[in-house]
């Protein structure tokens, strides 16, 4: 278990896109690593088992359940974000020594919203983000400050401010590497994002 | 006979975590490198293209 590492569980979908770089983006400009199911796109590893084997990894786990909403094609809610948060505290509970010194930060859109269709969370402390991406990353970073006891975390305005230049700068590094935005993977963005933060900010 | 000369590699620089630092910011934060490359570009392109950007003046 590394006390660098952070699980990201959240949604994966177009709409939420830029909350998920803003929050992957914190995590590296705060000095961790970023940890998620689209690190490793191996089409023979069992989704699950790569979970578990991230979970596992990690002191810590930011998890946004916020996205509730039925699927327009299905009809039905995705359920992945609870089941990983589940996980996550289930290996925190039950876990070895170590296992039990995980955190989790777990964000929703609008302050006690969770107690409707997952109140068995009720007396964690849960932080509403109220879909709105600087809340998101001031949420990020504070709870990352405190969790890790890191004082050398910057403030969220910082952090949004060069978030902000990043992006700025995301056209001329794609056009520089021949490939469009939309073409990233994930691990290219991570990538992008840790040496521009090196030698930029 | 010459002597043989022994040069070591260079030092991997690690945080107390054991994660690989990548670089540090000017307010002093430890950039952490990826766990995985990149797919789409070597890190030496990346690095390239960073280096053409043109200068910020107060990023950080």
């Amino acid at each position: 278990l590394s006390k660098g590492q952070v699980f990201v569980n959240c949604p994966f979908t177009p709409d939420y896109h830029s909350f998920f770089q803003a929050i992957v983006f914190t995590i590296i400009r705060s000095g961790f690593t970023p940890r998620c199911a689209r690190e490793d796109d191996d089409g023979s590893d069992n989704r699950l088992n790569k979970i578990l084997r991230i979970i596992g990894d990690c002191r810590f786990g930011i998890h946004d359940i916020s996205k509730t909403e039925v699927d327009a094609e299905s009809g039905l809610p995705r359920f992945n974000m609870p089941l990983e948060l589940g996980l996550f505290l289930g290996a925190k509970k039950f876990g070895s020594e170590e296992q039990r010194l995980k955190k989790s930060l777990i964000l929703d859109c609008e302050p006690y919203r969770y107690q409707k269709f997952i109140s068995d969370i009720s007396g964690h402390d849960i932080h509403s983000h109220d879909a709105n991406i600087s809340s998101l990353i001031v949420e990020v970073s504070g709870w990352l400050r405190s969790a890790s006891d890191r004082r050398s975390v910057p403030g969220g305005a910082k952090i949004e401010a060069n978030l902000g230049a990043f992006q700025q700068d995301l056209p001329n590094l794609c056009h520089e590497l021949d490939i469009q935005i939309n073409e990233l993977e994930y691990v290219d963005m991570v990538g992008l994002m840790s040496s521009w933060i090196s030698e930029v900010a | 006979m010459t002597k043989k000369t022994i040069t070591s590699a260079p030092a991997v620089k690690r945080d107390t975590s054991g994660g690989q630092i990548l670089g540090r910011t000017s307010d002093g934060v430890r950039i952490m490198k990826p766990k995985f490359s990149p797919t789409s570009f070597t890190v030496k392109q990346m690095q390239s293209a960073i280096s053409k950007l043109p200068k910020r003046v107060g990023v950080s």
